[in-house]
């Protein structure tokens, strides 16, 4: 026989047998693969880690060494330090700690504190020198573009590209705004807003750890990049350094240290004498400055204070205005009403009196005219009298004519009677008397002449007879005449009586018109009088309603004076206060800008003294170096453990699919052999078949491991680091004992196999094998719950049992499922009960709604803190307590690493319930605080291992710390605080404490967001506070990190799935092929599809219950592991798994055994009973 | 009508392009109650015959019929029903479940069927009765055969298809479970059919059935069956 012919018939059947069997081939590969590629992807993750690192370092060119002077670097320091033999490279940095806002708002930290930037320069054209290729040694930790493009113009930036760090409003695009810590950078920096253009990263900041700064709370928030034009400062902050040859260590290794440590303690020696004469010179200008600014703040200050109080003084005015304008206008229009009511009372007595003055005008008025009228009635009296007098003188002037008459007719009478008788007696004289006579007796008349004469002629002619005869008729004529003339005079008489008493009459007429003229003078008198009177009482009323008028008009005017004055009073009200704080603030900003500057000269001035260079190592000035060479160490460790699992179950399966295989093929092993076949020419085939199959399937685990198990690491950790993409390397170190192990155990077992069955005859080895015996479980031993078991229960129990190895890696696997899932879903709770606890649960750690920070730091003792009042005055805020926070570090007795921790002092100890649970982290009692000690967070106490009664020592300043008692240890998931009562503060620190912190609870909880916003902006309205932050902001932005973990728990549960189907599946096929008489007996025996799988499926269900409850143990296990990965200092992860994700783990594996069982219910119906109990004919 | 009816059935199989005509118009009748053998060579399709017979097996052609009842016609499930219900199957190599006693064997069959009989008693029918708990590892051939039987007789099944039954036991144990066949057909009326190659067993048989290549050769009815105990071979 030809040995070689022989050898290319059993490749011939070798070739066949893994075409036939396809599908088992595959699922050795499968398997091999999958345990290969756990293997050695795990493994692979802390080299890859480092290597990427180290890649990262070289890129960017980072420094080895870096200085920083609290005094600043000059271009002498960087010139001497630059001549040192074995420096390589040298550059000056710049940068400016300050506080950051975008598009004008603040942002805050994580913490809820004001977030802090550290802004550095950026050589522009340096980074476009590098872009195009060049290599300039010193351009040094160079920044790596991660979104957006460099800056183009100097008010451009780059921002931070870490997920935790960097504030999620920090968008292409926005605009920052830099500001000092109460002073603007107007000194160190030319601009003050910039758009922010890329996203970076930077060696400087490996981790999301910003380190820290001298603002704010003192923990660095984020950074950006500037243009380097746009720094001021002549003096460096840092300086760079690279070292000849460095490049050629690996920055992890102990050979890197030792070449870079002698180094750094050589520039460390010669510190001193570079720094010397730079104090000195900083002295002599700082003390210069602080003098003069000293003057200048006292000047500025007093004019500032002047005007505010006057301005304050306008404001009161317009308060008071606002305030009382409305009750004071009310007065003011009341008195006017009353004027006008007295005004019109005294118009109306004077109206009264006017009225009656003139009743009585009309009284006088009357009377005038009644005078008027009496003299009208005697209006003709006048005449009447002037008549009658004339009628009288005429009566009388006829008596008295009459009389004349009569007298002379008398005398006539006489004289002639005495004439006649003389004339008797006498006559010749008797004539001439009796002419004397009638001369003499002056009568006068026709009559008398006539007797002249004629007695004359008489006398003359005549004798006394004559004469007498003459005279006789004449007397008697003259007698008849007297008598005549005595009745005409008697008439006369009569006449003149009556005309006597008419004028009598007419003459008491005239005296009563007199009378009565008089007594109109009198009437008119008194009318005048009356009249004027009453003319005087009109203008007074006239006059009096005159002047009410223009009194109430004045009053009018004055009130609506008043009226608008109110109205704009009223209007300014509401915001005269603020505007009148906003201006104070203004003011008092600026004057807190000169006196923070100012401080800060001063500061700086007296730090001088203890200037220092601090020389740093790559461990030291590249910020979570050291931190992730650690992880990466973990991450080993695990990385041994936890693929084991899956690689011997995945050789385990691998075994027994061979072996399962070789039983398969008993019978032509048997034919082979008879045919004369060797053992090791029979072998071969099966040595071949598994060999191929494992050697494949270890060679493409091992890749895909390599690839997909770091890269998994690398994003999940890229939490934590930031940096560019993972160094994936294809380590044969790792896959090499992979795949041999793989191989050489695949192979080796086949060869067993083979080699036992081959020991027996070929006649045995064509019969079918034996049925293997019946196994009585141990369940059968406790009858009462057997007997109650059906038959197919029972076959299945002994099924379960039978085959230990199919039982271990059925389990395993179901056990590697769910303790993923579990794991998974357990990381999943920890992340996200941390927010429960520290957010959301009834009793969570963190109970205040909002966290305000106070524009400065008070002490309560010296005067009240405006702003916290200000804060508790807001109706919307429930309560608030005052308290200083800052930043320290701390550590033990012992001098463990320090840790960053906060010192949380409330103003009032027994307030803090309300803000902060602190509970005990053991028996979850809440704990007071008090002055016997402080109360510390749990992660702090475990990782400084101080437990109850130890002290904490709290750093100060570099080699200066202050020890504080820990009286409590209380339950907290995020960051460390250190919490103690003032007492104790100013006991351990000698001072009060400077409150800067208000924790505030709203007045209602469940706040709207619009109203959060208008209370915060109301808030920082008020000088004295510049920062409010929101708890639920806050966690807002926790949850955003927790939520980039999700996706971890996917993969995870994924893996899991891989896992529990690979496993569960081919042993599923496994345990049909060795069972298909037996399935096809059944078949045969009339069960149905549905009953033919429940028979197998049984045993699935028993083999995942089983798994899986090992699977949750293991889980818990794996849970702890992964935790104590992926931990991060500031964060402590709560070990509990919740009861939901024990349930989701449970039932995810057991969707995924039925799944399998589902898949395996359509191959069972495929099975032909002919076929299968075709017996061996 | 005969109780069992095959009318030119035809079963061909395909391998590759060669159809190999199994069952080539095969035609048939077998009375109720009676004890039928069916002999031939190896090959000769009486296997294929027996398992469409028990609705295991379909046909390409012809009709097959059960007390009158079209079994070639019948849905899967009816057939499953068929099978759980009408017929009882006893395999050369016994078929035991390994996992189970003789009596949980028997049981495996009694559980899901209407009328059965209890297995402990049709154990102690078929010999059994001290071996109810014995796993098939712990019995003889024989002893495994007879469980067979009882776990076919057991769902008081209206046919028994039993395909050598006595192919791996020896003479004395063979005569045994024959007359076991035997004794059941007469008592209670069940139609048996056997496969056999061994030709001396037709003194057993009412009715022998000799196939050849796939096709009936000869239907020789047996008017005076021997009882088996008196059969040499």
């Amino acid at each position: 026989m030809n040995k070689k012919k022989i050898n290319t018939i059993l490749i011939t059947d070798a070739r066949r047998t893994i075409e036939r069997s396809f599908s088992r081939f595959i699922s050795i590969i499968s398997i091999v693969a999958l345990g290969v590629s756990f293997f050695a992807g795990m493994n692979a993750i802390a080299p890859n880690m480092y290597d990427t690192v180290s890649k990262y370092v070289q890129d960017s060119n980072a420094m080895d060494i870096q200085i920083i002077s609290t005094a600043g670097l000059t271009e002498n320091d960087l010139s001497v330090i630059g001549s040192v033999t074995g420096v390589e490279s040298i550059t000056g940095e710049k940068f400016v700690d300050g506080v950051v806002k975008v598009n004008g708002e603040p942002v805050n930290d994580i913490d809820g504190s004001e977030m802090t930037v550290r802004a550095y320069s950026l050589d522009i054209n340096k980074v476009y020198a590098a872009a195009n290729g060049a290599d300039d040694p010193y351009y040094m930790n160079r920044p790596q573009l991660v979104d957006g493009s460099w800056p183009t113009s100097s008010n451009q930036c780059l921002v931070d590209a870490s997920t935790l760090s960097t504030p999620d409003e920090f968008k292409i695009g926005s605009v920052i705004t830099l500001e000092g810590d109460g002073t603007d950078l107007s000194s160190s920096l030319q601009g003050k807003d910039y758009t922010i253009v890329g996203i970076i990263r930077t060696p400087l900041y490996i981790s999301y750890d910003r380190g820290n700064t001298t603002v704010g709370t003192g923990k660095l928030g984020t950074f950006v990049y500037l243009p380097s034009e746009n720094f001021l400062s002549e003096y460096f902050s840092a300086i760079s350094i690279k070292i000849a040859g460095s490049e050629n260590y690996d920055t992890f290794s102990e050979e890197y240290q030792s070449f870079i440590i002698p180094y750094r303690d050589y520039i460390e020696q010669i510190s001193a004498e570079l720094l010397a004469p730079r104090i000195a010179s900083l002295k002599a200008e700082y003390t210069d400055l602080v003098v003069k600014s000293e003057i200048e703040y006292a000047e500025a200050k007093a004019d500032i204070e002047q005007q505010l109080a006057n301005a304050q003084e306008q404001v009161k005015q317009i308060l008071d205005m606002a305030e009382n304008g409305d009750k004071m206008l009310l007065e003011y229009k009341q008195q006017y009403n009353e004027k006008a009511v007295e005004a019109k009372n005294a118009l109306d007595s004077g109206k009264t009196e006017h009225s009656a003055q003139y009743a009585l005008w009309e009284n006088k008025r009357a009377e005038y005219n009644e005078a008027k009228t009496t003299i009208e009635k005697y209006a003709n009296a006048d005449v009447s009298l002037a008549t009658a007098k004339t009628e009288y003188n005429t009566a009388k002037l006829q008596v008295d004519s009459m009389l004349t008459t009569v007298e002379y007719l008398e005398d006539l009478v006489v004289t002639t009677r005495s004439a006649m008788e003389q004339f008797d007696a006498t006559q010749d004289d008797t004539v001439g008397q009796l002419i004397s006579r009638f001369e003499q007796s002056g009568l006068v008349g026709q009559e008398v002449d006539n007797i002249i004469s004629s007695v004359k002629s008489l006398m003359a002619t005549g004798t006394a007879e004559e004469m007498i005869a003459y005279m006789e008729p004449q007397l008697q004529s003259f007698e008849a005449k007297l008598s005549a003339s005595k009745q005409e005079l008697s008439a006369a008489r009569t006449t003149l009586a009556e005309k006597k008493a008419e004028l009598d009459k007419a003459e008491e007429l005239v005296g009563k018109l007199q009378q009565a003229q008089a007594k109109l003078e009198q009437a008119q008198t008194q009318l005048q009088e009356a009249e004027n009177e009453l003319t005087a009482a009109g203008y007074d009323i006239q006059l009096g309603e005159l002047e009410v008028l223009s009194q109430l008009s004045d009053m009018k005017n004055q009130i609506n004076t008043f009226e608008t004055n109110l109205i704009i009073a009223k209007d300014k009200a509401p915001t005269a206060e603020a505007d009148f704080e906003q201006a104070k603030a203004q003011a008092n900003e600026e004057l807190e800008n000169a006196r923070n500057q100012l401080d800060a000269a001063k500061d700086f001035l007296l730090g001088l003294d203890n200037a220092k260079w601090y020389v740093n190592d790559r461990n030291g000035c590249l910020l979570g170096f050291e931190e992730y060479a650690q992880t990466a160490n973990r991450t080993a460790a695990i990385a041994i453990l936890f693929p084991w699992l899956f690689f011997v179950v995945a050789a385990l399966m691998c075994l027994n699919t061979m072996a399962r295989m070789i039983e398969e093929e008993r019978t032509r092993l048997g034919t082979f052999k008879a045919l004369g076949f060797t053992d090791t020419e029979i072998i071969a085939k099966y040595l071949v078949y598994a060999g191929l199959a494992s050697t494949i399937g270890s060679v493409a685990g091992s890749f895909m491991g390599f690839a997909l198990f770091p890269t998994l690491a690398h994003t999940a950790f890229g939490i934590l680091y930031d940096l560019p993409e993972m160094v994936i390397k294809y380590r044969f170190s790792f896959a090499l004992p992979a795949i041999i192990i793989s191989v050489a155990s695949t192979v080796g077992v086949t060869y067993y196999t083979c080699y036992n069955n081959l020991k027996v005859v070929p006649s045995t080895l064509m019969r079918p094998k034996a049925p293997k015996g019946g196994k009585r479980v141990l369940l059968e031993k406790i009858p009462q719950i057997w007997t109650k078991l059906n038959f197919t229960w029972k076959v299945t129990f002994r099924n379960v049992f039978r085959n230990l190895k199919r039982f271990l890696m059925a389990t395993g696997g179901v056990l590697g499922c769910t303790a993923l899932l579990l794991a998974a879903f357990g990381l999943n709770d920890s992340i996200h009960q941390i927010m429960d606890r520290q957010f959301t649960d009834e009793d969570k750690i963190w109970r205040y709604d909002m966290q305000i920070v106070l524009n400065g730091s008070y002490d309560t003792t010296v005067a009240p803190c405006e702003g916290y009042e200000f804060i508790k005055s807001q109706a919307s805020i429930g309560t608030a307590m005052l308290e200083y926070m800052e930043v320290f570090e701390a550590t033990n007795e012992k001098g463990k690493k320090p840790m960053e921790v906060y010192m949380l002092v409330p103003e009032d100890a027994s307030a803090v319930s309300s803000y902060i649970s602190l509970n005990d982290a053991k028996t979850g009692k809440p704990i007071p605080i008090n002055s016997t000690g402080a109360v510390i967070t749990d992660k702090l106490a475990k990782e400084l291992d101080i437990s109850l009664g130890d002290s904490i020592d709290i750093i100060i300043n570099e080699g200066y710390s202050v020890k504080v008692p820990v009286a409590g240890i209380a339950e907290n998931y995020c960051f460390h605080y250190v919490y103690m009562t003032k007492d104790l503060y100013k006991a351990v620190f000698g001072i009060n404490p400077l409150y800067n912190y208000v924790s505030a609870n709203l007045a209602i909880p469940d706040m709207e967001q619009e109203q959060k916003a208008l209370l915060a902006k109301n808030l920082m309205s008020e000088y004295g506070i510049s920062a409010v932050a929101f708890t639920n902001q806050i966690q807002d932005s926790f949850q955003n990190i927790m939520n980039s973990i999700n996706y971890i728990v996917i993969i995870l549960i994924v893996c899991a799935g891989l896992l529990a189907f690979i496993v569960l599946y081919n042993l599923s096929v496994i345990n049909i092929t060795e069972r298909l008489r037996e399935i096809a007996t059944i078949k045969v025996l009339g069960f149905d599809d549905m009953e033919v799988s429940s028979y197998i499926f049984r045993e699935n269900v028993i083999l995942t219950v089983i798994g899986t409850l090992e699977g949750l143990i293991f889980g818990v296990i794996v849970h702890r592991l992964v935790l104590a990965v992926a931990e991060v200092d500031i964060i402590t992860f709560v070990r509990d798994i919740s009861f939901m994700s024990f349930l989701y783990s449970v039932v995810l594996s057991f969707a995924f055994s039925m799944t399998v069982n589902i898949v395996l219910h359509y191959k069972l119906k495929k099975i032909d009973m002919v076929e299968s109990l075709k017996s061996i004919e | 009508m005969s109780f069992i009816e095959f009318d030119n059935v035809y079963r061909r199989y395909q391998t590759g392009e060669i159809i190999i005509p199994a069952v080539d118009g095969v035609s048939f009748s077998i009375e109720k109650g009676e004890f039928c053998l069916i002999v031939g060579t190896s090959g000769a399709g009486k296997s294929t015959v027996l398992n469409i017979l028990g609705g295991m097996d379909s046909c390409d052609d012809g009709k097959v019929r059960v007390a009158g009842r079209p079994i070639t016609e019948l849905s899967k499930s009816e057939l499953v029903d068929y099978r759980r219900h009408e017929v009882g199957f006893i395999f050369q190599f016994y078929n035991l479940v390994p996992n189970l006693t003789a009596l949980e064997n028997v049981e495996l069959a009694t559980q899901m069927c209407k009328k059965p009989v209890k297995p402990e008693e049709i154990l102690a029918r078929v010999g059994l009765k001290e071996r109810l708990d014995n796993f098939p590892s712990q019995l003889s051939g024989g002893e495994q055969q007879r469980v067979s039987i009882a776990r076919a007789l057991a769902k008081n099944p209206k046919i028994l298809l039993c395909d050598e039954p006595t192919g791996a036991l020896d003479y004395r144990t063979s005569k045994q479970i024959l007359s076991l066949l035997h004794r059941q057909c007469r008592e209670t009326g069940t139609t048996v059919v056997v496969i056999t190659h061994n030709q001396a067993l037709a003194a057993m048989a009412d009715r022998i059935i000799t196939m050849r290549s796939g096709r009936v050769v000869q239907i020789a009815v047996n008017d005076r069956p021997v009882p088996v105990e008196k059969l040499e071979w």
